[in-house]
Formats: structure tokens, C-alpha cells, sequence
């Protein structure tokens, strides 16, 4: 028991020890994150501007709140570096050793621990119906399933719901907030970045009760099990920065992930 | 419903012709019989489609061929990529050229590659010249659509990737392709190569190229007249998207933001003919509104950034992108690209500068050089009424000219593929 707390205190400590060199590189980021144009003297006028040719009674097509842009875009700027040159170098040597079908039971095994972090926002949304299909699913997975490594429940056509504390603030009737790029993890809202903290909470809490033991070996195990829930979660999307041709790009996402993120409340 | 009529449809247009197979020549059997559906589906049928290996195509890099500086706010189109296969042992190799904004590694590019790699050829997939990256690191004026500009400009590309591939030996010839304006490219280089001769082409094949740019880009600007409740509407339009193509974009592993990433939205269930005129309208403005502004970057030409402004990799472009998804090709034409380069030559008028943009201004090289061939649709959305019989016409039994499949619907059907593979392989005689 003690040696189990000490190792939580570890991992706690080493946690927060990342979480501070992550917000001092971002602070460091910081400097030159003007989102205006640079001028060689006056500003003359473009052939086509906005005021003239878009009536002002016309949605625009981009209309998220994003009062730290300037440095929102040097997150993302940054996070496409992580992406090149750790991310997705690692994520090829994760598909390298590991063979299609471990990589899936790795996938769902974590995609039955989200079903379980789903289930008790289903019910901080008081959602009973759903809440038991996600019962449902966890169990027939968790039998079936062999634990979680196969996806025995969407054989057998139970719905799979995907709920997290972000949503759960937004069934409140909390907002999305500001537009916010987080290091590493990319395209957020302040709103779902502050329901990033009692869903990973859980999940730790969760894992522990697997993974601790008396030997000791938790801290090295939570690392393993967190490396690999970094790689299946990279793994799992297809996006590469800066592949979409537009220069746009920036815009784009932000106007996918704030819609989606709008819809994903109101379903 | 809509849904289960694309069955029927499928079921009825090809069933029945196979009952006649035995007594008549070969029905056509590409089942979707409506061009815009055509265009957005694709082959509907996953038994229809060519079936190629899953080979993996390598991606490569060069560094930019032009000497401007990357504009800063473009910091990431500083290297050009391309996509290619070789094969161990000698064999003719095929260059692939993407459509209007396409990347290197289109969907279409990589059918084409690797059926083409299947058949024994080695194959290197290049962008677009209307592609971002292409614009910032290999356009030499920075102003795309110029075709004989752009196949100089593509020519310098093809000439770096065959040095970086340092494969002369095992190469035996070489052929070219494209589809869509990459057919139009295609036949351009093959005509530049005539005179300077680095690649000495022996077959070239355009797939579905547009006759007339110009008439081929005002009829996809007039397309987006038919999003519901018209340009005003078009950001509403946008986003009531974007809840599925968040989801076409998560499941595929689609990763450029251009017309196939809209389409995929659609595949399984497609509205009527009428408001996938608007989604096709839609999907190529997205691709106009990154060309034009890629150009207006490069070029400072004070389109839609004024000319004197520096955008830095922090700017906020979002202005002008609410701006030029509302311009559309035509603006881009008579706004920039005609006085751009009216510049050099004085004398032309608006009309004839876009009628040089056109396979007509090549007609005569096109009908004697026998090693080119072109495949096209007779319903494609991006041509003229007409405009279809300039092919018959200019390449005889060069052309194959299909009955339907809209704008490369077919692309990907397994007799359509087959015919390229011909094309490449024996001929079509």
C-alpha cells in the first residue's frame, strides 16, 4: 500500500515536472505572436476586401472565438514539429513491431476504458438509456470480448457513444470558450481542455487499480500504458500537418473541430 | 432512399446489358448513368473498381527549384514532394500529373500509379501546378494556369526527380500522364519535350483534361450558384458539411482538404443532380480560394492581402478566406492572372489570352504526334456542350471517349483502368 503511494506520488510528480517544461517551452514560444500583417508603409488596399463584396448581414465562414490566435498558431506551428519528428517517427516503429492485430487489441483495450469514462458522463448528463448501452458494451466486452481486446459489442451492433467531461460541460450549458491549441495534443477549447482533467483522472485512477501491485513496477507500467495510448491515439488519425494544400489550413481546422465539438454536445 | 434508388440503378444499368453481351459488342458497364452523381461517387460498387496491389509509394523530396524566398506565412511549402515506385529490374517509367490543386498524393494519382506499377512500370507521382506547394516552391512566376508556363515549370520538377531517383539505368523510356488539368499539363510537356527532348516521351495519355480553361473554370464557378440559397448561403452550406466530412475525414485516410474529402461525404447516400452541382461548386471553391491566395502570397499582387503587407506565420488569415471563397476562377482570371500576364504580352485582348489556355492553341501538334492519346467522358461536367467532339476529332483512334462517368467518376473503374494500362502497355490497336 505505501509503496503504491509513493509510486502515485512519483508519477504524480514526474507528471507535473512535464506539464511545467511543456508551459515554460510554450512561454518561450511566446515571443512575436502578432496575428497582423506587417506593412512597408501605409497599408494600401487589396483588390477585393470583405466590407465590399460580403453583405454585412452574411454568416462568415469562420466564426470561432479566438482571442489567443497569435498563439494558438504558434502551438500548432510547434505541434507540427512534435508530429514530424517524435510523434510519427514513433508511431512507425509502434507499427513496426507491433502486428495489425495486437495494435487493434491495444486499440480497443483503450476504447473500453473510454466507454467507461463515457459511461459516467452519460450519467453526470443524466442519460440512463445510453448509460446502460455503454454498460452493456463494456460487459459484453469485457467477456466476449477477452477483456477488452476484442470489440465484441460493435459485432453484436451495440451502439458506441463517445462522451467526455468537455460534453458533459456543455450539456450544462457551459460554452466552448476560446479557441485553444494545447502543446502535443493539439486543437481544443478552454472548455474541453479543462474536461481533459477529471476524464484523465479517472482513467489514471482506473488503471492504477489494473496496473499497482505490491513488487513496485506501477510507475514503469502507467509510462508503458500511457506511451501506448499515445501511440494508438496518433495512430488512429489520419491528419499530417501541413498536407492539406491550403493555406488555410489553420482556419479549416479550427472551423471542423468547433463545429464538430458544437454538434458532438447537441447529439 | 436515395440510397436504395443508386441500387436499383446499379442493379438495372448493369444487369441488363449483360444479358446481351453475347450478341452485341460490349455495353459499357459503368453503372452511374448521371454526371454530377458520376463525378461525387465515383465507382459506387467496390467489385467495379480496378483492383490494384496495396504496394507502398515512397515519398520524396527536393528542395525548392525556384529562387524566390518561402514567403514566410508559407514556411512549410519550402520542399516539393512527389510520390514514386521503382522496380528492381528495367522498365519504362511513367510520370503522373494530379489535377486542378491536387497534391502528388492524390487518391486518383495513386489508383493510376499502381496500376501502372502492377503493370511492370516504374512510377513517380507529381502535384499539380495550381498546388499550394507547387506555387511557392516551383512556379517561376508564381501565377498558376499558364499552360506553357506551368509545363517549363513542371518540366524543371520532372528533371530534378530524375536525378534524385538516379535510376537512368533501369529506366527504358519514358511516359507521361495526368488527369483532369494534369492531362492538359501532360500534353503540354509532351510538346515542350519535342523541343528540348530530355525525356524523348514515347506515350502520353491525358485523362478527361478540360478543352478551354477558361470555360472549363467558369462552368465550375457557376456551379456554386446551385448551393442552396445561393453564394450568400455558402458559409451555412459549408457547415451544415462539416459535421460529415469531420467523420469522411476521420474514417478515410484522406488527408488533403480538397474535392475528394467533400465528395467522400456523399458517396453512400448522394442527394439530387441539382445540390451536387452546388457540393461539386463548393468543393472546387475551397481549391480556388488556395490557389489564389498561395498566388497573391508569392506575388504580392494585392488580390486579396494588400500588396505591400508581410504575412508572417502568426498572421490571421481569416479575413481572407471569407473573402476569397467568395471570389471565385473568373475573378482570379480577369482580376490577376490576365493582367499579370498581359504585362509581357500587350497586344493580346482578354479573349485571346484565354483562348491560348486551351488544348485548341496545341491542336495541330496534339493531331500529329501519334504517340499521344486522351480518354474523356461525353457527360463531363467540366466541358462545354460540344466542346466533347474536338477529341474524336483531333486524336481519331487515338481517343476513347466513354459514354458516362462525369468528371472522372470513372477514373477508378476496372475498364477504364484497364484501357490506361493498354495505353502503356501495347495500345489500344
Amino acid at each position: 500500500m505505501i509503496t503504491k503511494a509513493k509510486n502515485n506520488q512519483t508519477g504524480a510528480r514526474r507528471m507535473s515536472r512535464t506539464l511545467l517544461t511543456l508551459l515554460l517551452l510554450t512561454l518561450v514560444m511566446l515571443g512575436g505572436c502578432s496575428t497582423k500583417l506587417k506593412f512597408d508603409g501605409e497599408p494600401t488596399e487589396p483588390l477585393f476586401i470583405g466590407e465590399r463584396i460580403i453583405d454585412p448581414g452574411v454568416q462568415p465562414l469562420s466564426a470561432a472565438s479566438d482571442p489567443w490566435e497569435g498563439l494558438n498558431r504558434r502551438i500548432y506551428n510547434f505541434n507540427s514539429h512534435v508530429d514530424r519528428w517524435v510523434l510519427l517517427p514513433a508511431v512507425r516503429g509502434y507499427r513496426f513491431i507491433f502486428p495489425s492485430p495486437i495494435r487493434t487489441g491495444i486499440r480497443n483495450i483503450f476504447s473500453t476504458f473510454q466507454d467507461v469514462v463515457t459511461f459516467a458522463n452519460q450519467l453526470l448528463q443524466f442519460r440512463p438509456v445510453r448509460a446502460s448501452q455503454t454498460t452493456l458494451r463494456v460487459a459484453t466486452n469485457l467477456t466476449f470480448g477477452l477483456l477488452g481486446t476484442i470489440d465484441a459489442a460493435t459485432a453484436l451492433e451495440i451502439p458506441k457513444h463517445q462522451e467526455d467531461f468537455g460534453q458533459t460541460l456543455g450539456v450544462w450549458g457551459v460554452g466552448q470558450g476560446p479557441y485553444l491549441v494545447l502543446p502535443v495534443a493539439g486543437p481544443s477549447n478552454l472548455r474541453d481542455a479543462v474536461g481533459l482533467i477529471p476524464d484523465w483522472l479517472l482513467r489514471s485512477y482506473l488503471w492504477d487499480q489494473l496496473l499497482s501491485d505490491d513488487d513496485g513496477y506501477t510507475a514503469e507500467r502507467n509510462a508503458i500504458r500511457v506511451t501506448l495510448e499515445v501511440l494508438d491515439g496518433r495512430d488512429r488519425v489520419a491528419f499530417r500537418y501541413f498536407e492539406t494544400g491550403s493555406p488555410y489550413e489553420y482556419e479549416l481546422v479550427r472551423l471542423l473541430i468547433s463545429t464538430k465539438r458544437e454538434l458532438d454536445v447537441e447529439k | 432512399m436515395m440510397h436504395r434508388r443508386l441500387a436499383l440503378i446499379v442493379a438495372v444499368v448493369w444487369l441488363v446489358p449483360s444479358v446481351h453481351a453475347a450478341e452485341h459488342a460490349p455495353a459499357y458497364g459503368y453503372p452511374v448513368p448521371e454526371p454530377f452523381t458520376a463525378t461525387v461517387v465515383g465507382v459506387p460498387v467496390p467489385e467495379l473498381r480496378a483492383k490494384t496491389s496495396k504496394v507502398r509509394l515512397k515519398t520524396g523530396y527536393l528542395k525548392k527549384t525556384v529562387d524566390r524566398e518561402i514567403p514566410d506565412v508559407l514556411w512549410y511549402n519550402a520542399r516539393i514532394a512527389f510520390l514514386y515506385r521503382l522496380q528492381r529490374k528495367p522498365a519504362p517509367l511513367v510520370f503522373v500529373i494530379a489535377g486542378t490543386g491536387g497534391a502528388h498524393n492524390t487518391a486518383h494519382n495513386q489508383t493510376l500509379m499502381r496500376a501502372l506499377y502492377d503493370a511492370g512500370m516504374h512510377v513517380v507521382g507529381l502535384p499539380s501546378p495550381t498546388h499550394t506547394r507547387f506555387i511557392t516552391a516551383a512556379g517561376s512566376t508564381g501565377v498558376p494556369g499558364n499552360l506553357t508556363i506551368d509545363a517549363k515549370d513542371l518540366y524543371v520538377v520532372m528533371k530534378k526527380v530524375r536525378e534524385k531517383l538516379n535510376a537512368d539505368k533501369k529506366i527504358t523510356a519514358f511516359y507521361l500522364t495526368g488527369y483532369s488539368l494534369g492531362g492538359s499539363n501532360a500534353a503540354y510537356v509532351a510538346r515542350l519535350d519535342k523541343d528540348e527532348g530530355a525525356f524523348g516521351f514515347s506515350r502520353v495519355l491525358m485523362i478527361n483534361p478540360p478543352l478551354s480553361l477558361y470555360n472549363s473554370v467558369s462552368r465550375l464557378d457557376r456551379m456554386i450558384q446551385s448551393v442552396p440559397g445561393g453564394i450568400d448561403n455558402f458559409p451555412q452550406f459549408f457547415r451544415g458539411l462539416v459535421d460529415q466530412v469531420s467523420a469522411a475525414y476521420q474514417k478515410s485516410d484522406q488527408v488533403a482538404f480538397d474535392e475528394t474529402l467533400f465528395f467522400n461525404v456523399f458517396k453512400a447516400n448522394p442527394p439530387g443532380p441539382d445540390k451536387l452541382a452546388g457540393l461539386v461548386g463548393a468543393a472546387f471553391r475551397i481549391s480556388a480560394s488556395n490557389l489564389i491566395t498561395a498566388s497573391d502570397i508569392v506575388t504580392n499582387y494585392g488580390f486579396a492581402l494588400p500588396a505591400n503587407a508581410t504575412a508572417t506565420r502568426t498572421s490571421s488569415l481569416t479575413p481572407f478566406l471569407q473573402v476569397t471563397t467568395r471570389t471565385g476562377f473568373t475573378d482570379f482570371y480577369h482580376e490577376m492572372y490576365f493582367p499579370f500576364y498581359q504585362r509581357e504580352q500587350p497586344s493580346l485582348t482578354r479573349g485571346e489570352m484565354a483562348e491560348l489556355q486551351s488544348l485548341k492553341a496545341i491542336q495541330g501538334f496534339l493531331g500529329e504526334a501519334d504517340y499521344i492519346g486522351v480518354v474523356h467522358n461525353r457527360d463531363d461536367i467540366i466541358l462545354e456542350p460540344g466542346e466533347i467532339d474536338f477529341f474524336p476529332a483531333t486524336f481519331g483512334d487515338r481517343a476513347i471517349i466513354y459514354p458516362t462517368g462525369g468528371h472522372l467518376g470513372n477514373l477508378p473503374y476496372w475498364e477504364n483502368i484497364q484501357n490506361v494500362v493498354k495505353f502503356f502497355t501495347g495500345g489500344w490497336q
